[in-house]
């Protein structure tokens, strides 16, 4: 039941609260646990071809923010015959109300850059709210996998020597 | 080809098959070796003749790398893409190969690799397996046996030449498929990559400089995968099919080129400058 239906006050997850559980997290996320990850957002002004695939991406500024990452271990896989293949999911939570002062939403094809490594997002999730009230939707929560850097167009990956791998 | 007088690659019969005759010749007499056999290669210019697996192998990734040296744009530039011989070990596949994959391990496409899958006789080139006396012959018409010397100015070279003769056998010809995979990024490089591929099909494949061989791809399986460990890739099996024939070096502990000398000749003639009227 919401304030708006009653037209009383609620006890609980009012204004005042949610705005405490803001400031703890941005001082724990920023402060804390610091563990910031680059998104770079994809420009939709991306050309495409008739198969649907931008061969020359676009994406606009990295924008560092503070989040919570969970990592699953790297899988190597070598049994398609192409060597050793390695693969890793992330899952990353942004806290909805910092990422949105700074003017960003994560979305599906979105970019994160952690650990060295560019994982694409190939999943959004938001369903953290707070007392179940839905327009207190508190985080945003995205699965992502590792991704080729040559097809990101971010960085030259083709230069370099065997022992200097970028 | 020919008929080789001295069946010397056939394996050694059992006593059981041995004749009479058969055990009374030089082969099964060790005392009595016969030396016309016993013929000394280590100053021959001409080497052993052997077409093996390795051989067609090489001959296919040389003309995948040298040849066809198929190229994607990528982010505008123009880049190589690598083919490599499916299921390296790991070590060289990360390290030594470090170029194919960024420092996360994660493999830079478009790639394209290639690994022999089966090996199985060539029908259409009927070779009778059970008669192994069957050769080719390829003789060297120089001989140093041959040499002008002064017996031959003399007698005005009566002598029948020899010819140095190697003898080597007839190939096993055979059909050797390959599995092949590409693997890109975009469809638009996939299309780049196929064409470059199937414009070579049906030539012939290898270092000229060593063994080619016919090949003949029937079709491009394209598929376009979109996985949560991957992401979107884009991949294309054919298969590669090659005629190829196969001579090992060594054969039932036999070397399989045998060198011979044709027989040579001294021709005695008789010239008579008087009648025997003459004589008295």
């Amino acid at each position: 039941m919401s304030a708006s239906t009653t037209g009383k006050k609620p006890l609980f997850n009012r204004r005042r609260d949610i705005k405490f559980f803001n400031s703890l997290n941005d001082e724990l996320l920023n402060r804390i646990i610091q563990t910031p990850v680059t998104v770079y957002k994809i420009s939709t002004e991306s050309e495409t071809n008739i198969y649907n695939e931008a061969t020359t991406k676009t994406y606009t500024k990295g924008l560092q923010v503070g989040c919570l990452v969970t990592h699953d271990e790297q899988v190597t896989d070598a049994s398609d015959g192409f060597g050793p293949v390695v693969t890793q999911n992330i899952t990353v939570a942004f806290h909805r109300e910092m990422i949105a002062a700074r003017g960003f939403y994560p979305e599906v094809g979105d970019i994160i850059e952690w650990n060295e490594a560019y994982y694409e997002i190939n999943a959004v999730v938001e369903n953290q709210l707070v007392g179940g009230q839905i327009y207190k939707n508190f985080s945003i929560v995205v699965t992502a996998n590792m991704t080729q850097r040559d097809k990101l167009n971010i960085e030259n990956v083709r230069v370099g020597t065997n022992d200097q791998r970028i | 080809m020919a008929i080789n007088e001295t069946p010397e690659r056939n394996k050694p019969l059992v006593d059981s098959q041995l004749s009479e005759q058969d055990r009374k010749t030089y082969a099964n007499d060790p005392s009595k070796t016969n030396r016309a056999h016993q013929i000394k290669r280590s100053d021959d210019e001409f080497k052993n003749i052997a077409v093996n697996i390795q051989d067609i192998d090489e001959a296919i990734l040389f003309y995948f790398n040298q040849v066809i040296k198929p190229k994607v744009i990528e982010n505008q530039v123009e880049v190589d893409v690598p083919v490599i011989y499916g299921d390296p070990e790991s070590w060289k596949a990360v390290q030594r190969d470090g170029f194919m994959r960024d420092k996360k391990g994660l493999l830079l496409v478009p790639v394209v690799m290639a690994r022999r899958t089966s090996i199985s006789r060539d029908d259409s080139v009927p070779v009778d397996k059970a008669d192994r006396n069957l050769v080719h012959q390829f003789p060297i018409k120089w001989s140093t046996k041959n040499r002008y010397d002064r017996f031959s100015l003399l007698t005005g070279a009566p002598r029948k030449e020899t010819y140095e003769v190697y003898n080597v056998v007839v190939p096993d010809y055979v059909i050797i498929n390959y599995d092949c995979v590409i693997w890109t990024t975009f469809v638009t490089q996939m299309n780049k990559i196929v064409e470059q591929i199937y414009y070579s099909e049906g030539h012939y494949w290898g270092d000229r400089k060593k063994y080619k061989f016919s090949t003949r791809i029937d079709s491009f399986d394209q598929n376009i995968e979109v996985n949560t460990e991957l992401g979107r890739i884009v991949r294309s099996n054919f298969t590669l099919n090659v005629r190829g024939f196969l001579i090992p070096e060594v054969a039932n502990n036999q070397i399989t080129t045998q060198k011979t000398f044709t027989k040579q000749q001294v021709v005695l003639g008789i010239e008579t400058e008087v009648s025997i009227k003459d004589v008295k």
